[in-house]
Order: C-alpha cells, then sequence, then structure tokens
C-alpha cells in the first residue's frame, strides 16, 4: 500500500475514533461522577439517531434542519436522561451494583421499543448536510468532507469538556463530588442536583454522537447494542471516569480497527476486543484510570 | 302408503346426496402462508409476498377458484425463528388440515419446515429462501422452490462481470458469515471458469450491520484490485452506498454484487445517493421484461398493494403453479400433486418457467444490469441486463446428486 493509501486510512481510523469518543465520553462522564455504568447509554444514541432524522424530516423544507436537529436532539435526549435519573435512577444509588444495571437495561428494551412505536423497523436515512456533502479532494487525496467535520468535532468536544471541569464553578463541584462525595455533601453542595446535571450531561452526548452519526450511516434499530458494545471497549481501555482516558481509548480503538482491517482482514471483528482483553490482563484500570 | 313414503323418501334422499355434494365441491382448499410478517425483514419480504398471494387468490377465485372451490390462504407470522416456523407449520398441517405450506425469507426457517413437510409428506414450496442447500444438500421429495438460489445469483454475476470487465485481480467485501463466505466461494468458481488467472487480492468482512464504512471504504480505494465482488445485502447496502458516496467511490471503483440491483433495497434510495454504476441483480426487473403476464401483474400489483414488485412475486407465481398442479393431477392428494409439479411447466411474469423434476428448484432466471437512473422510474434500477441461462445458472442434477450422496 503506497503512502496516500496508508495517510487515508489513517485519517479513516483518526474519524472513527472521534465518533466513537463522542458517545464514549458520556458514558465515562456518568461512571466517573455518579459511579453508576449506564448500560441504556447506546439506547440514548439511538434516539438521539431517530430524533435527528425526524427533525430533519419535519423541517426538510427549512434550510439547514440537520443543523437545527443537531441542536435540538441532544437536547431532548438530555431532557429525558434528567427525567430517567430523577424518577428511576435516583433511587437507586444505594442499592447494589446488579439492581443499577437491571433498571438501566430495562431501560434499553423500553426505549428500544418506544422508538420501533414511533418510528417502524426502516432503515431512515439523514441526508448529509451541505455544505459538508460530497468528497473532499486535495493533491489526489480524496476523503469526504463530513468525515473530516467529525474529525473537528472530536477535539472540540474534549477541550470544551476539559475546560469546563477545570475553570467553571460546575466543573469544581463535579470533580469535587467525584473526588470525596460525603466531604461535598457536608460542605453544602447539592449532590442530588449536581448528579441529575451530570447526567444530563452524559445523556446529552449520547444524543450529539446519536445525531452526528445519523447521516454517515442511518437511523436503524440494533445500532444501540453494536455502540454500547463498543463503549464499554474505549472505557475499559481508557479508564472509567476518565476524560483524557476516553480519548486515548477512542483514538487507539479508532486506529486498531482501521489497521487491522489492512494487516489481517479477516479477524477485523475481534480487534477491539483483542484490545480490551489485553489490557484487562495488562493494567485493568485502563490505560490513565486510577487503581482502586 | 308405502309407494308414497318411498318416492318422497329417495327424492329427500337424492336431494339431501345432492346438497352434500354440492357442500363438498364449494370447500375451499386451504394453504398455509408462513413468513417472517413483522419487523423490517418483514416489512421488505413478508408484508409484500403476502399481498402478492392474496392478489393470486382473488384473481384465482373470481374466475371460478381451482376444480370448482375456491383457494383460501392462512397466513402466520414465523417471526424469523426456526421454533416458531415449525410450530405454526403444525397448527397449519394438523389443525387446519392445508393441502400445501409456502413461504419463507429466512433459510434456516425454510429449513425446519422443509424437514417437517418431509415428515407429514405435505408439499412445502419456499418462495423467498434462498440458500442452494434447501433443494441441493437437503433436498427432498417435499420440498419445492419457486424462486432463484443463492448458486444460480452468484454464477449470473460472474458471467456479468466476466464478460463486461474480465478483470484478473478481484476484492472481496462480505459480511462475516455463512452466506458472505458461501458467497465467495460461488462466485469464484463461476468466475475463474470464465477468467482463468482471475485471483482474489483482498477481502474485507464487516459484522452483518456495520455502521461505520470508512476504513473498509479507504482500504478498498487504495487497493489495485480490477473490481470488487460484493455479497453485502438489504440495509448494509445502503449505509455502504451513503457512506461511500462522499468518497466518490462509485466514480472510481467497479463494484458488483448479487443484491445491488433488487428493488427491495434501490426503491430506498434517492436518485443523489444511489450507487451508480453498480453491477447489481434483480429477480424480478418489471421494467425490463415484455410479456403479456408481466405487463399486466406489474401495473396491477403497484396499483393494489402501493408497493413495487420483486422478490414478492414468488409468492404470487407459486399459487399459480399450484393451481395448474391441482388441475392436473385431479384432486388435492399430495403425492398426485407433487407427481404435477415435477416438471411443470408454467407461464409466470418471469417467462416460461420449469420447475425441474431432480431437485424440485424453478429455474427462475436472475437479471444482472447497471444501475441507473431514468426520469420514467421513481428509484434507482438495473439497464442492459445480462441473462445467464438458467440451465447454467444452476446445479446439474448429476452436481445434485453427488452433493446429496455426501450427506
Amino acid at each position: 500500500m503506497n503512502i496516500q493509501g496508508l495517510i487515508i486510512q489513517l485519517l479513516s481510523g483518526i474519524s472513527s475514533g472521534m465518533v466513537i469518543f463522542l458517545i464514549a465520553v458520556g458514558l465515562s462522564l456518568i461512571f466517573g461522577t455518579l459511579k453508576v455504568l449506564n448500560l441504556a447509554h447506546g439506547a440514548l444514541y439511538m434516539l438521539g439517531a431517530y430524533l435527528c432524522y425526524w427533525i430533519s424530516c419535519q423541517l426538510s423544507d427549512l434550510g439547514g434542519s440537520f443543523w437545527l436537529a443537531l441542536f435540538f436532539a441532544p437536547l431532548i435526549v438530555a431532557i429525558f436522561g434528567g427525567s430517567i435519573e430523577y424518577l428511576l435512577l435516583r433511587r437507586i444509588y444505594n442499592r447494589e451494583p446488579l439492581d443499577q444495571y437491571l433498571l438501566t437495561f430495562a431501560l434499553i428494551l423500553v426505549i428500544g421499543d418506544i422508538i420501533k412505536l414511533l418510528w417502524g423497523v426502516d432503515f431512515n436515512m439523514v441526508p448529509v448536510p451541505w455544505p459538508l456533502n460530497g468528497p473532499f479532494i486535495y493533491m489526489g487525496y480524496v476523503f469526504p468532507r463530513y468525515n473530516l467535520f467529525l474529525i473537528l468535532c472530536g477535539p472540540i468536544v474534549f477541550v470544551g469538556l476539559w475546560a469546563l471541569m477545570r475553570y467553571t464553578r460546575l466543573g469544581k463541584v463535579i470533580r469535587a463530588i467525584t473526588y470525596n462525595r460525603e466531604m461535598a455533601n457536608a460542605l453544602g453542595t447539592n449532590v442530588q442536583l449536581v448528579y441529575t446535571a451530570v447526567f444530563m450531561l452524559g445523556c446529552w452526548f449520547a444524543g450529539l454522537g446519536g445525531t452526528l452519526i445519523a447521516p454517515l450511516t442511518s437511523a436503524m434499530p440494533g445500532m444501540d447494542m453494536v455502540i454500547l458494545i463498543e463503549c464499554f471497549i474505549i472505557v475499559v481501555v481508557g479508564g472509567l471516569g476518565s476524560l483524557s482516558g476516553a480519548f486515548i481509548g477512542s483514538f487507539i480503538f479508532g486506529m486498531v480497527n482501521a489497521f487491522g482491517i489492512l494487516v489481517f482482514p479477516r479477524l477485523a471483528i475481534a480487534f477491539g476486543f483483542i484490545l480490551m482483553i489485553i489490557v484487562l490482563i495488562i493494567r485493568p484500570w485502563g490505560l490513565m484510570g486510577k487503581p482502586e | 302408503m308405502k309407494r308414497f313414503f318411498s318416492c318422497k323418501f329417495i327424492v329427500a334422499l337424492f336431494s339431501f346426496l345432492f346438497f352434500i355434494g354440492l357442500a363438498q365441491a364449494a370447500e375451499p382448499i386451504k394453504f398455509g402462508f408462513i413468513h417472517s410478517l413483522s419487523g423490517g425483514i418483514g416489512q421488505v419480504y413478508g408484508v409484500p409476498d403476502l399481498a402478492g398471494v392474496k392478489m393470486a387468490v382473488k384473481e384465482i377465485n373470481d374466475a371460478g377458484g381451482v376444480l370448482g372451490r375456491p383457494l383460501e390462504v392462512i397466513e402466520r407470522d414465523d417471526k424469523l425463528s426456526p421454533e416458531t416456523g415449525a410450530r405454526v407449520a403444525k397448527d397449519l398441517v394438523l389443525s387446519d388440515k392445508v393441502v400445501w405450506l409456502q413461504g419463507n425469507v429466512s433459510s434456516a426457517v425454510a429449513l425446519a419446515i422443509s424437514a417437517y413437510a418431509k415428515e407429514v409428506k405435505i408439499p412445502y414450496i419456499t418462495s423467498a429462501a434462498q440458500s442452494a442447500a434447501i433443494t441441493g444438500e437437503k433436498g427432498h421429495r417435499y420440498v419445492f422452490r419457486i424462486s432463484t438460489n443463492t448458486t444460480n445469483y452468484c454464477r449470473s454475476i460472474a458471467n456479468a462481470a466476466a464478460k463486461l470487465w474480465g478483470g484478473k485481480k478481484v476484492f472481496i467485501l462480505g459480511p462475516d458469515y455463512e452466506y458472505g463466505h458461501r458467497s465467495k466461494k460461488d462466485f469464484m468458481d463461476a468466475y475463474t471458469k470464465a477468467v482463468p488467472d482471475a485471483k482474489v487480492v483482498g477481502e474485507l468482512w464487516p459484522k452483518l450491520g456495520n455502521q461505520d464504512w470508512t476504513p473498509y471504504i479507504s482500504k478498498i480505494m487504495s487497493s489495485d484490485a480490477d473490481f470488487v465482488y460484493c455479497s453485502l445485502w438489504g440495509g448494509d447496502v445502503i449505509s455502504f452506498t451513503k457512506a461511500a458516496i462522499n468518497f466518490g467511490y462509485f466514480d472510481r471503483i467497479k463494484h458488483c454484487g448479487q443484491d445491488w440491483g433488487n428493488m427491495e433495497a434501490l426503491s430506498k434510495m434517492d436518485k443523489q445517493v444511489y450507487p451508480k454504476g453498480v453491477l447489481g441483480g434483480s429477480h424480478y426487473p418489471y421494467w425490463l421484461i415484455d410479456n403479456p403476464i408481466s405487463n399486466q401483474l406489474a401495473g396491477k400489483f403497484i396499483k393494489e398493494t402501493g408497493m413495487y414488485p420483486g422478490l414478492s412475486i414468488s409468492g404470487y407465481t407459486t399459487v399459480y403453479a399450484m393451481k395448474k398442479a391441482i388441475e392436473k393431477a385431479g384432486g388435492t392428494d399430495p403425492e398426485k400433486v407433487i407427481d404435477s409439479l415435477e416438471n411443470l411447466e408454467i407461464d409466470a411474469a418471469v417467462g416460461k418457467l420449469v420447475i425441474r423434476k431432480c431437485d424440485h428448484q424453478s429455474m427462475w432466471p436472475f437479471w444482472v444490469g447497471k444501475v441507473i437512473v431514468t426520469k420514467d422510474q421513481p428509484w434507482p434500477h438495473i439497464s442492459d441486463a445480462i441473462l445467464l441461462d438458467p440451465s447454467q445458472g444452476y446445479r446439474s442434477c448429476e452436481e445434485i446428486s453427488q452433493v446429496r450422496a455426501q450427506q
């Protein structure tokens, strides 16, 4: 394979990685602060994709319907997530993890069926929005514009979230609660409210991921489980609860997939899992996580 | 008194027997239709097939039925599960006393029902399950197929690719399960007969339902293959096309595959985002076929059901085939009907169709052409189709008896 091919493959890997990062970061954030592994994360991502499709369809006469969907769909998913947290999750924080998994797993099935009820079981195509449709051609290199856009989104989100955590009051409060919940509570922070806020933020990311991926593939049933498994690989490799871990984990995952299929195409499906197994054996708390 | 009694009695008796006879004559011929009727697959395959079947039943009944008796279809959902399929087949045979069973798109379900049909000695005609094994390795007296199969697909595509391109370096892209790998084998076996030094220079095996095609597309585009043989189907065709358009893939790469010309996938695309120039196959490209049955059927199907005819006309064709077989047999006795079905020639929308005796496979042709858009068709479709003679497309009777002997 020539240099040109390798560079394109590298870009493919980065773009895959950045897409996964946007979704995995929400999962990691929720676990880091709430100590809850939200199994329904994939279902919320799927909801974001379907909302993107629905909003784009409703507003298709308006120009820029995708961009409107990009604004509203994650917001709707976040509000939906907030109501889940307020009504359901709140009651089980102190229970053992198994109860949390059962609840969030049940949510996968419920959300999945609601989506089927509302939108049917067909494949729903969302057109790639102007001005990002079509290929970007430069000196003989061809790469889709929309994928380049996604590559940019990853670092923007990473830097934005990092700045939020470091420089804003909310970020400091979140970090305090993550570090020591009892002390933060004793000092007067409304832990309950922050939990809801963090959960909503995590769901917002899931919805964002779904909205951004909809033009790339389509909104279809089953997309929740596929992405959930990939997110698990990312957070295991990167370290649960770590922002930079999610970023690095996604990057490695994208690279491994893109170059794995170059070297061993028949094992393509297995690469992500092999990576996860290696990390679990050598460094079980993930690359950027802390040993418990 | 005796005479009067006996006279009236005889009249009454004859009237009674006459009306009994009449009721017998009008008793419907029931048949079972088992298919996936729910979910995404159901919407694409099962629902249109049932619509076609109901259309056939109405046409036949309006014209007087079969041997004076009306046809009655009883439909059941197999939910894509072999256990469910076998269970509803059992209900249909034992409780509803159906004369035959037909349907199914899932080869796994079809094999389960086929095994049951063999047990109870009732004919089963699969209309959409495509695995060659159903009438090949696992075929028997009680199973039939009025549709194409995987061998014919792959050989037809190979034939067209050899005629139009003839490239020696082949790149394989397929879903990573039995169907994908079997397609590669059947395609390369047929292609290397026509282009002897052809070889596989690269292969990719994404999982069924893969979402991110970017690394696959970029790898294919940087390879030096002459063309790509792609056995992706259904939703994967749609999502791959969407992703590939943004790479300018279809302007740069020669791409072929059995499911790339099918109405089921292409009717979901629009005239901007479609696999332009791809060599794809179709079971029933009604816009390319000109015979009285097809011309009438296509328009009627679209108008009455609101759906487009594709693989779904297998069910319609099967009902008419069974009508002819029952009329030829003079009744619904399963063994006589099966004898009549063997080597039966029917006038179908796809042309004259023969149901071969040795494996009960119909010689259904498979059209392969390049995908284009035109003004008169609302969605992208194939054109300039190449047809492989079915006698070469399907395995010969010798090959069938050989593979069955190996079981």
